[in-house]
């Protein structure tokens, strides 16, 4: 029961964000301005995938763009180390179990957020701030990369072939909306002292591409908009 | 990718011994029956190709099957499975990949990529190896033949492909998770159509041939399931029109038949169907396995399971114990009386499961006999004092 | 295009859907039950949700109760898709504490690999049932949550409430709450309507 509630909040999430106009939406915790400087930053294993979508409404999962988004969204943030006054460094491959434990819990915890606190079903008790958190157990994580926070990316995007274009418009002559590429992603930033989700930001939008270096940066802009610094 | 090769290198360790009988039932099988030729082993293809795009996917799967805790990772279990594999497979031996997934589902599925995975649910029903490697070679073959391309190409699986990717998308926030949803949509946008089926078994039963195992075997592993199938859908009371068995694969009857002449023709060299490295293996799980069979709720397939298992293995009490409590989960008319039955026969036997005996008293207890449900109780509760439901019972130990 | 495609399934959401807080002090649990959480918890609002209730601090994802009110005879707990009529567990008034708990597990068992920590006796909304524990790793994101639930029959109808979080972090940060909020859910005086 829960489970199908929880995918139905999801998808009814995620499809709404496109008719609402396309948009990032940032919050950060209370109270959080900024990060200190020279703060210590660890990227989290990046959860990309891309997709193309065929005249049939068909995702086809594109390989070679997933291996070129990751590694421009990689150089993108590296490239932000000065501007941003943030020490990035990226996690070694060897995730133990503790790290997989964090990281699961986190898309939990990313979850809980875009349902509740950026999507429709907004918590009374929380009164609009954003507070969550993923326990004292970030410790590990800590005490492992030596970090003061940690950086969790999230990107799922695809893409309309030329036929699928085509298809949209007729479609839409008879009153039918199909999608068309979108983009959705998160970021969230952890505070690895208490945990705390100190600085989250979505992009849910028909636009962007993360397929060629120039254009990644920009959604990473976009996504990275309002980082704290 | 160090693992992958740690993986696959323990399996040809482990099968050191069977070598020299392997290639010499090859050779033979080749002399004898000069059809079919093992194809090379598989290149990676190339990124920007169709193929390449499904192996990348594949492996990103896979790199999450790695993490995923439905895996079991008992590495004597999982060097036995590997090992047996790795005896079918051949040359193709260090491509595969072995995973056993905790899933009460009779399942067994091969990526394009090698990665192999081997569901509980198969576990559970195989009586011994050779019975597993019908399966697996089966696999197998749709993996040397590159049927995943063809289905890839084809258009109509492509929408199931699609389906499953739509679930991938919707996973948002998933974690990076493998999802067991995810795994189950991707095995069903892997449905072969007939004719790979045919050549699938075709190929399965030389690869069991030419190893030694009995290619007998196969034609029994589809009739098992063709009569779990059945007596589901006797209890249900509805025929299984979905069943993806029913859906893809050849006619069933004709498939018997194919498979049983094939196995008279194909004379192997010996015939082991590996009893006694199956029990060793696998036994240490098969209560598990067997009390998540149970909470899936099919009772005709569970119980026409375990009547196959008894009649292997009368002498054990723990078969006797479950074929009780799915009788008594089921609770149709008639179906105590069966389940006390099924008690009894456990408690005749050395070793039974103290766990019959709250079966008994719960059977007991709803049929009004207050005073043998009390003492069955008691019975239960003195032997398990630790049990994780002991304190429901600790009354009848001081009526 | 989309957009003007997809408006009205939003709208209809935004109108009926929505989390609203419950508590602190006395919240009526459908119509025949009451409970006093000591603090406020958010509650979904949503047209045919029948006997059941959920409730959460954090969000979903993260900690849940759910209420099951008045479960009759050859109903089952949750309704499980793909399954026909008689592969699922259903609830019978003469159920024993065992079988409840069994029924839940095999409900439990649709969502991952699900293992019953421990069961005993217990008072729940002030008459005799059972509370368990349990352990449940979900399929989906393969999150490892515990959980707590109490039951009990009354009027041969099922009352159940079910507690669970991530073993990480939020298990601990809720199960003291959530067992007082479950101990304070009584049966309204009155019985049936209200």
């Amino acid at each position: 029961m829960t489970r199908r509630l929880f995918s139905f909040l999801l998808i009814c999430v995620l499809a709404a964000l496109p008719a609402m106009g396309a948009r990032a939406q940032g919050a950060a915790m209370p109270g959080f301005a900024k990060l200190p400087p020279g703060a210590r930053v660890v990227l989290m294993p990046m959860d990309v995938e891309l997709f193309s979508i065929s005249a049939g409404g068909i995702l086809e999962p594109q390989a070679e763009w997933t291996q070129a988004a990751v590694r421009f969204l990689k150089d993108a943030y590296l490239g932000r180390k000065e501007d941003l006054k943030v020490d990035f460094s990226e996690l070694d491959e060897s995730a133990d179990e503790t790290i997989e434990d964090l990281n699961r819990l986190h898309g939990a915890v990313g979850a809980a957020i875009n349902i509740h606190h950026l999507g429709m079903f907004k918590l009374p008790t929380k009164e609009g701030k954003l507070d969550w958190t993923l326990g004292a157990e970030v410790a590990a994580l800590k005490a492992r990369t030596g970090a003061d926070y940690a950086l969790f990316t999230f990107v799922r995007d695809s893409y309309a072939t030329g036929e699928r274009v085509a298809a949209m418009v007729v479609a839409a002559l008879f009153g039918v909306g199909l999608g068309g590429g979108i983009q959705a992603a998160y970021v969230s930033l952890v505070d690895l002292s208490s945990g705390q989700i100190v600085w989250f930001n979505r992009l849910i939008r028909a636009s962007g591409d993360l397929r060629e270096a120039e254009k990644a940066r920009e959604s990473l802009n976009a996504l990275l908009a309002g980082f704290p610094k | 990718m160090d693992r992958r090769r740690f993986l696959a290198g323990c399996g040809c360790c482990g099968l050191q011994g069977l070598a020299g009988f392997a290639v010499a039932a090859e050779a033979e099988a080749e002399a004898d029956t000069g059809r079919w030729a093992m194809p090379p082993r598989l290149a990676r293809p190339e990124q920007g190709t169709d193929e390449g795009g499904l192996w990348a996917f594949v492996d990103r799967e896979e790199a999450k099957l790695r993490r995923s805790r439905f895996v079991l990772r008992d590495k004597a279990l999982n060097d036995y499975l590997t090992g047996m594999a790795c005896r079918l497979a051949g040359d193709h031996c260090p491509d595969i990949r072995v995973y056993v997934v905790r899933t009460p589902v009779f399942n067994a599925s091969m990526a394009p990529n090698g990665m192999l995975q081997i569901w509980t649910g198969l576990l559970l029903r195989m009586a011994n190896e050779a019975q597993l490697a019908a399966v697996i070679g089966h696999e197998i073959g749709h993996y040397v033949a590159r049927h995943s391309l063809d289905r890839l190409r084809d258009a109509k699986s492509r929408s199931a492909f699609g389906q499953f990717l739509g679930i991938a998308l919707g996973a948002a926030g998933a974690g990076g998770a493998a999802s067991l949803a995810q795994l189950a949509v991707m095995a069903s946008a892997f449905a072969y159509g007939r004719d790979h089926e045919r050549e699938a078994d075709r190929i399965g039963q030389e690869l069991m041939a030419r190893s030694g195992y009995d290619p007998g075997e196969a034609p029994r592993v589809w009739g098992q399931l063709l009569a779990e199938i059945k007596a589901e859908a006797d209890w249900v009371g509805e025929l299984e029109g979905r069943s993806v068995l029913f859906a893809s694969h050849p006619h069933p009857e004709e498939r018997m038949e194919t498979l049983t002449a094939r196995a008279a023709a194909l004379r192997p060299l010996g015939a082991v169907t590996g009893e006694d490295g199956w029990r060793r293996s696998c036994g240490p799980y098969r209560r598990m396995l067997l009390e998540d069979e149970l909470r899936r709720r099919r009772s005709g397939e569970t119980l026409a399971l375990l009547e196959r298992m008894i009649a292997a293995e009368p002498a054990d009490p723990e078969l006797h114990y479950f074929r009780g409590e799915a009788y008594r989960q089921r609770g149709a008319d008639g179906d105590y009386a069966r389940a006390l039955g099924a008690y009894a026969d456990a408690e005749g036997l050395p070793a039974a499961p103290a766990e019959l005996h709250r079966g008994r008293g719960m059977i007991l207890q709803a049929t009004g006999d207050e005073a043998g449900a009390a003492q069955a109780f008691a019975t239960y509760v003195r032997r398990r004092p630790d049990a994780e439901d002991a304190a429901l019972f600790q009354r009848h130990l001081n009526p | 295009m989309r957009s003007l495609a997809l408006l009205p399934v939003v709208l209809i959401l935004v109108a009926c859907v929505n989390m609203v807080q419950v508590g602190p002090g006395e919240v009526p649990l459908g119509d025949r039950m009451v409970a006093t959480p000591g603090l406020a918890w958010n509650k979904l609002q949503a047209p045919g949700m029948g006997r059941v209730e959920l409730w959460t601090r954090d969000g979903f994802p993260l900690d849940t109760i759910r209420f099951f009110m008045g479960i009759k005879e050859g109903e089952p707990l949750v309704e499980q898709r793909g399954a026909k009529d008689k592969q699922v567990a259903k609830f019978r008034s003469g159920m024993q504490d065992r079988e409840i708990v069994e029924m839940f597990e095999a409900a439990a068992a649709d969502a991952g690999t699900v293992k019953i920590d421990r069961v005993a006796p217990a008072n729940f909304s002030g008459q005799p049932g059972i509370r368990f524990e349990f352990t449940l790793t979900r399929k989906g994101d393969e999150v490892v949550v515990r959980g707590f639930g109490y039951a009990t029959v009354r009027d041969g109808e099922l009352f159940m409430a079910v507690f669970q979080a991530p073993r990480i972090h939020y298990f601990a940060k809720h199960a003291e709450a959530a067992e007082a909020m479950l101990g304070s859910v009584r049966f309204k005086a009155a019985g049936k309507g209200g």
